[in-house]
């Protein structure tokens, strides 16, 4: 079985603060895989330990391996911005930007990268992209209007299509419904469940119910380290570890 | 009404008349300068060469009106770019040593008198060439607005919000167009203002030029190595002198500056605005 | 916006495994039937086929818990879960009532019972789950009255068997008698899990018993 993406004894500190411990696991593609924790248990720094954005932070430190189709991301011939061109990622906050049209916010990646040749490419690209992410219909007149009008559940849409663009294989999402209401959450966890045919996803969330809804395989994780790693179905019904149960029961977190 | 709302009542009048106080001196001045010196503005006034001090017309501060701009365009050019990458610099590496340093450099700068400055150039440019020149003033203007630009475009950069940046960098761009091509255009009110600023300060500056560029009343532009004028430094020089023609001249330039100074002042409110909506 | 919901996906599985339940069912009752008419001995394909069923009402349960523990579902959704672990529960009853019927043909003599008097009863029987299965995938209500129609003739077929066998006591080999009155039990518990389905689709679809 070929992996969408191998995390080897993976280890983060904050200057002298041990963040994450010894994660190791391997996530298959076209699957839905949440990764699930209390707060502060080091969940968002794993998300971005994956496509290096942790270096945006000068005080991070990172040690082990992250491998995607067999490359590690960390050696040193990698290039950071391809590396994170193999992700897209959509964050807490619905954060387009908010002083671009909701085309720009789309064209804006491929453009910068230099990944289409011609206006007419790109704007094909663009209506692909919102497309999938079940947004064309509702912006299709408005593509020249600020992100900043749409609504939060119509944003958080739009920077999944900002991501969709690069063309990822991986979509990294930082508990992309935390920050919407329950309706615009259903429709982004429906997205999700469509998306996964084509991509894999990898969703970082503090809400286990929502793991258990969307997710197919689940890892726990507590105070930096994998408590537990497994199918969805199983961890719900039967946790193997006593803090995974008590956590998906609400005894802990 | 109970006592406590009677107490806000009487601290909420206090607070504003104070707030009144404070806002007179600053009425009294625009109306105080454009009583004295609005009567002498016209279009000659802005272009002709001043007059002698006795007799002859009310003539104009052409010379000093030309030189400001250039002084102002090229302290903006070069206070602008350095300022600019300066504040850039102690936004995004601010953890840096050498951000830290600069960071507390400036601010010691933006105090410092700027007269200093002005004798600073005069030792490095003017002395070692023997003649007052253009560039030496543009260059000590440029040292004076530098501080005033990089902290504001530090603050303007700080301000963006940490999830745009991730959201930048994670679409895989490279560091200079995150800051150049995608976070400019989210701080650009914020870098427009630090202009504005910038400019404004370099148009009202006086000190600085006193040791650097003579004030050359009766010439144009005759090149960066050649002695120029600057309003400030007309009104100073024309309003010390004994001459009752060159105080009405020093009020009209007085009226012109304040509106140069107050029309960069309504623009950088307008660039706010239209962000805002 | 034509997205599916998360439970959607499981639910879509559930009624799958369902479905296969119902065929199923109604190809064991079927092939039961036959042995026991024809006399030919298909009790070990039967009970297969019964074993088969039995495996399938734990996978649906064991989804069913998984459903509940994943979605926290609600009105329709709970209901067609808690219909559906029912409803796997009957499949599984006449998958092994079949195979009992199928093993009863092996055990009387070889000298052949006369089992045509309760043909009428095992075609209607047959009938009923077949369509009570129908009714169900189909959510159709109108289907599930004319099951329960059909039971009554099955009750009434069933005690006029059950008088004539009385009459015959001593006329009949012992054997053949209980091997008739057998088939004929079950064939009436069969319609009763038949009826128990359709009652599951009631509640499913106007949550009412």
């Amino acid at each position: 079985m070929s992996w969408a993406i191998e995390i080897n004894n993976l280890n983060v500190w904050y200057s002298d603060k041990h963040i994450l411990k010894d994660i190791s696991f391997k996530v298959p593609k076209n699957i839905i895989f949440a990764i699930m924790g209390p707060s502060g248990c080091g969940k968002s720094t794993l998300l971005r330990a994956m496509n290096r954005l942790l270096e945006l932070n000068p005080n991070a430190k990172v040690k082990g391996q992250v491998k995607i189709n067999g490359i590690d991301v960390y050696n040193d011939n990698v290039d950071i911005t391809w590396v994170r061109r193999q992700f897209g990622m959509v964050f807490q906050i619905p954060n387009p930007f908010p002083h671009l049209s909701v085309y720009d916010n789309v064209a804006l990646g491929p453009k910068l990268n230099g990944l289409v040749k011609n206006k007419k490419q790109l704007d094909e690209l663009v209506k692909h992209a919102l497309q999938q992410a079940y947004l064309w219909d509702e912006v299709k007149n408005d593509l020249k209007k600020p992100a900043s009008m749409l609504s939060g559940g119509q944003q958080q849409r739009l920077c999944i299509a900002r991501a969709l663009a690069l063309k990822p294989k991986i979509i990294l999402m930082d508990e992309p419904t935390a920050n919407l209401d329950p309706v615009a959450s259903s429709k982004i966890e429906e997205l999700m469940l469509e998306l996964k045919e084509n991509y894999t996803i990898i969703i970082v969330t503090h809400n286990s119910q929502q793991a258990a809804r969307i997710s197919d395989y689940v890892a726990f994780l507590y105070m930096g380290k994998l408590v537990e790693v497994g199918e969805t179905s199983t961890v719900f019904t039967k946790p193997r570890h006593e803090l995974t149960e008590k956590y998906v029961v609400g005894k802990i977190g | 009404m109970n006592k406590r709302k009677l107490k806000d009542k009487i601290m909420l009048g206090v607070i504003s008349l104070l707030a009144i106080i404070s806002a007179i001196p600053i009425l009294m001045i625009i109306i105080n300068i454009y009583a004295e010196g609005l009567k002498y503005v016209n279009l000659s006034f802005l272009i002709n060469f001043p007059p002698p001090p006795i007799g002859g017309k009310v003539g104009g501060i052409g010379p000093a009106l030309v030189g400001s701009l250039i002084l102002m365009s090229l302290a903006l050019v070069i206070g602008g770019c350095i300022g600019f990458f300066t504040g850039l610099y102690l936004s995004e590496f601010s953890h840096t040593r050498l951000a830290q340093y600069a960071q507390l450099f400036l601010q010691i700068m933006v105090e410092f008198p700027t007269i200093i400055i002005g004798l600073f150039a005069y030792s490095i440019l003017v002395a070692p060439l023997k003649r007052f020149n253009a560039f030496a003033g543009a260059f000590a203007l440029s040292i004076v607005i530098i501080p005033y630009i990089a902290l504001n475009v530090r603050e303007a950069y700080k301000s963006i919000p940490h999830s745009l940046k991730e959201a930048a960098f994670s679409l895989g761009i490279s560091h200079s167009k995150v800051y150049l091509k995608v976070l400019l255009s989210t701080a650009r009110r914020g870098v427009l203002t630090a202009l504005l600023i910038g400019m404004a300060k370099a148009a009202g500056e006086t000190a600085p030029l006193l040791f650097t560029i003579l004030g050359a009343t009766f010439l144009y532009f005759e090149g960066l190595d050649q002695p120029i004028n600057a309003i400030p430094l007309l009104i100073y020089n024309f309003a010390s002198s004994p001459y009752e023609r060159w105080h009405q001249v020093a009020w009209g330039a007085s009226a012109v500056l304040l509106s140069i100074i107050l029309a960069i002042f309504i623009i950088s409110r307008l660039v706010i605005k239209e962000v805002r909506m | 916006m034509s997205l599916k919901r998360p439970i959607d996906y499981g639910l879509i599985k559930l009624n799958g495994l369902i479905n296969d339940m119902v065929d199923l069912a109604g190809k064991a009752l079927k092939k039961s039937i036959e042995s026991v008419l024809a006399g030919v001995d298909n009790s070990e394909e039967v009970r297969k086929m019964s074993d088969e069923l039995l495996f399938m009402m734990d996978e649906v349960s064991e989804l069913a818990v998984q459903l509940i523990a994943r979605f926290q579902p609600v009105a329709s959704d709970l209901r067609e879960i808690k219909s559906a672990i029912q409803i796997s529960y009957d499949f599984s009853r006449i998958g092994r009532y079949a195979a009992n019927m199928c093993e009863i043909t092996t055990m009387i003599p070889e000298k052949g019972c006369d089992f045509t008097p309760i043909k009428d009863l095992s075609c209607i029987v047959l009938e009923m789950v077949e369509e009570a299965g129908r009714a169900y995938l189909n959510r159709d209500l109108e289907k599930a009255g004319e099951v329960r129609k059909k039971d009554d003739q099955v009750d009434s077929l069933y005690s006029e068997n059950i008088k004539r066998l009385i009459q015959m006591g001593g006329k009949m080999d012992t054997g053949c008698l209980l091997s008739i009155a057998l088939v004929l039990r079950y064939l009436e518990r069969i319609a009763d899990h038949a009826c128990y389905i359709v009652d599951s689709l009631s509640y499913l679809v106007t949550g009412r018993k």
